[in-house]
């Protein structure tokens, strides 16, 4: 059976494009989740996850505070997290690894390349 | 009110409970009440002895306090060292001050110069080294004329009264032997330079801590100049003695260099990282301004052959002439001051503004990067030749527009001073085979042969992903301009304490005129460039600003038609960095 990923961000269009690279390419069984919200939903009603792969800037519950609330429930204490942000930069990096994430992707990502990308800093 | 007692409160401020301070300040002021009341009456016999005596509780209380202050900047180093070097200065003139008590003792006329004097100047010497361990902002290079031009008006006025009053009289007097004549002008001048040396201090920006510290320590140095042009002229004349009233003003300056050392709080290692600092205000503006009328009014004195009544009138219209200037130049830099908070204020919206449009760029580049991205990887079959190709134009043409955002905000982030350069001591063939192993594809397509000539046991001190990106952006270029079967070379060596890089191309060359201007922004050789090589126009102004970020130097040579060779240094690890490797 593939490994499940969750994948947060509220752009439709590249929810769409990031599925199909992860599932096509990387086979990973993707469930996409369009806010922080629903992301804590889905991990609460449709885990269990082996990683999420989450937007950090985004309407209502951004990413830091969604990984926030997951460290503090049970269901995703555990739950590798890492982050694509369109906000690139050393610091940025550097403080977004600070709130426990396991890595970070740049956007914009390549779709033929991410699911190695993701597979690289799940295997660190 | 004894010598103890005023050290032990000088030395119990070093807790951060105020009331110490307190009790602290109130022994100066009861023991300089004390002295004055002395001065007055002499209600103690052996005006001598016990006049030079006064001065040595002072010394020690300055001495203590100094001391207390640099153990309370343990986590500041320049800090620490500045009042280590003032703890310096007050130690030898308690010794100074202690051998002169000697001397009143043993001979009613004591000699001159003596072992005292010596350690009398040696003060001098080491609070000009204070004065240069004071931490200050960087100016341009606009500032540093205007803060040398200040200066050296401050010098000029503090020196014309000083060579009138002293150095004149002094050297006019002769016939005391050239020694005693050296010793005695000593004095004046070593007040001399020590002005010279705050006025530098004051009219640039220092951390807030020592703001206060910095104004009593030019109190006292007031105080120390008035005294030295009395006592170095009294002294040669024989006129002088220890106990004179002249000595009050000894007593206030080291009491002031206490009441300095106690104003240090403890100090925390961002006092003195600069951007913490308050912009520097047009406080010290008055001082060039005001010493020209003060100094040139005095000189109408002896010139009038009245030194302290002078012509009033000439004296009084001077000080207003300067007081209406030094308003004048107060207002100018307050607008001026007012005008760079703006210009921050704005330069802040600005970066603010760029980055939020990188992100908004950046979210539908990634759809359109992504679905471009996806159709030429073939995810959704095999495209024909004709669409495959259209695809890739697209997918080039969309990297090329996010290698042009990624550029401007990292120029943007190096104007704004927010590039933090992570330094740590690495081998420099590391960095250049990381550089290598990104580009290695693009010239494997360009079909350029890559080459290395780097010393091995070269160790650099620098943030190692900049430089990487300073030896992608430079092997980009040389392997855009490369011909077919040609080979580029990356070099580095080290070289005049610093490790030199070169690349170097067999390329078409950079005409001479354009040797400097392709570092510019947006400046390609050729202005067609752009859209036959890709682009953006800011790879090489990006790589020099991060070379000169490291304090290094980048720069061009090339012979039109034969080739180009980019060489940068980096500085080399020192021995104390060498533990990391």
């Amino acid at each position: 059976m593939s490994s499940r990923l969750l994948f947060v961000d509220d752009e439709d269009a590249i929810r769409v494009i990031a599925a199909i690279s992860l599932e096509r390419i990387g086979g990973w069984k993707v469930i996409a989740a369009a806010s922080g919200q629903a992301a804590l939903e889905a991990l609460q009603d449709d885990g269990p996850f082996d990683a999420v792969l989450m937007d950090v800037m985004m309407p209502g519950l951004d990413g830091p505070s969604t990984l926030e609330r997951m460290r503090d429930g049970v269901v995703a204490s555990e739950l590798p997290v890492i982050f694509l942000t369109a906000k690139a930069g050393d610091s940025e990096r550097e403080r977004l690894l600070s709130f426990g994430a396991k890595g970070v992707i740049a956007k914009p990502f390549d779709p033929m390349t991410l699911s190695e990308q993701l597979r690289q800093i799940l295997e660190r | 009110m004894s010598a103890v007692e005023v050290n032990q409160a000088g030395g119990s401020a070093a807790t951060p409970r105020f009331t110490s301070a307190r009790v602290a300040v109130a022994s100066l002021a009861a023991y300089f009440a004390i002295y004055l009341s002395w001065q007055a009456f002499h209600w103690l016999p052996g005006r001598q002895q016990l006049g030079q005596a006064f001065l040595i509780p002072a010394d020690m209380a300055a001495l203590c306090a100094t001391w207390m202050a640099a153990r309370r900047c343990e986590s500041a180093l320049r800090l620490r060292s500045f009042w280590r070097w003032m703890s310096a200065a007050m130690a030898t003139q308690t010794v100074a001050d202690i051998f002169l008590l000697k001397y009143n003792i043993q001979y009613d006329q004591p000699p001159f110069p003596t072992v005292a004097d010596a350690f009398f100047l040696a003060f001098y010497v080491l609070l000009l080294g204070a004065l240069l361990h004071v931490p200050v902002a960087p100016a341009t290079r606009a500032k540093r004329v205007r803060i040398l031009l200040d200066g050296a008006i401050v010098v000029l006025g503090g020196g014309a009264v000083v060579w009138y009053f002293a150095l004149g009289p002094i050297a006019k007097a002769g016939g005391q032997g050239t020694l005693a004549m050296a010793v005695s002008l000593a004095y004046p001048v070593g007040d001399l330079v020590l002005l010279a040396g705050l006025a530098a201090v004051l009219l640039r920006s220092s951390p807030p801590t020592l703001k206060v510290a910095l104004l009593l320590i030019a109190g006292a140095m007031i105080a120390s100049i008035a005294a030295d042009v009395v006592y170095g002229y009294g002294v040669l004349h024989d006129t002088y003695k220890s106990g004179d009233p002249i000595d009050t003003l000894y007593v206030l300056e080291f009491l002031l260099f206490t009441l300095a050392a106690l104003s240090q709080r403890t100090a925390r290692p961002d006092d003195e990282i600069l951007g913490n600092w308050s912009q520097p205000t047009p406080r010290a503006s008055w001082m060039p301004y005001m010493t020209a009328p003060i100094g040139f009014g005095l000189l109408i004195g002896v010139e009038s052959g009245r030194p302290f009544f002078p012509d009033l009138s000439l004296v009084l219209i001077l000080t207003m002439i300067g007081g209406l200037v030094a308003a004048r130049q107060y207002l100018a830099l307050r607008e001026l001051a007012a005008a760079e908070a703006k210009l921050r204020h704005s330069e802040g919206v600005k970066d603010e503004f760029i980055s939020v449009v990188g992100h908004e760029l950046r979210t539908p580049l990634t759809s359109i990067r992504g679905s471009l991205g996806l159709l030429e990887g073939g995810v959704f079959g095999e495209l024909s030749q004709e669409a495959g190709s259209m695809v890739t134009l697209a997918v080039a043409n969309t990297d090329r527009l996010i290698k042009l955002i990624n550029d401007i905000l990292d120029i943007e982030r190096m104007d704004a001073g927010r590039l933090d350069l992570d330094l740590a001591p690495v081998k420099a063939f590391e960095l250049v085979g990381n550089a290598m192993q990104i580009v290695q594809m693009t010239a494997t397509q360009a079909q350029v042969t890559l080459n290395t000539e780097v010393s091995e046991d070269l160790t650099i001190s620098v943030d190692a992903d900049r430089v990487i990106q300073v030896l992608v952006n430079l092997l980009g270029n040389a392997l855009k301009f490369s011909p077919r079967w040609s080979t580029v070379t990356v070099a580095a060596r080290p070289e005049r304490g610093h490790a030199l890089f070169s690349i170097e191309d067999t390329g078409r060359g950079i005409p001479g005129d354009r040797l400097e201007t392709i570092f510019e922004r947006f400046r390609q050789v050729d202005s067609s460039d752009a859209r036959e090589k890709g682009g953006s126009g800011l790879g090489l102004a990006i790589a020099r600003d991060i070379v000169e970020q490291h304090g290094g130097r980048m720069w061009a040579e090339s012979e039109v038609g034969q080739g180009s060779v980019f060489y940068f240094t980096l500085a080399l690890v020192g021995e104390d960095d060498m533990d990391g490797v």
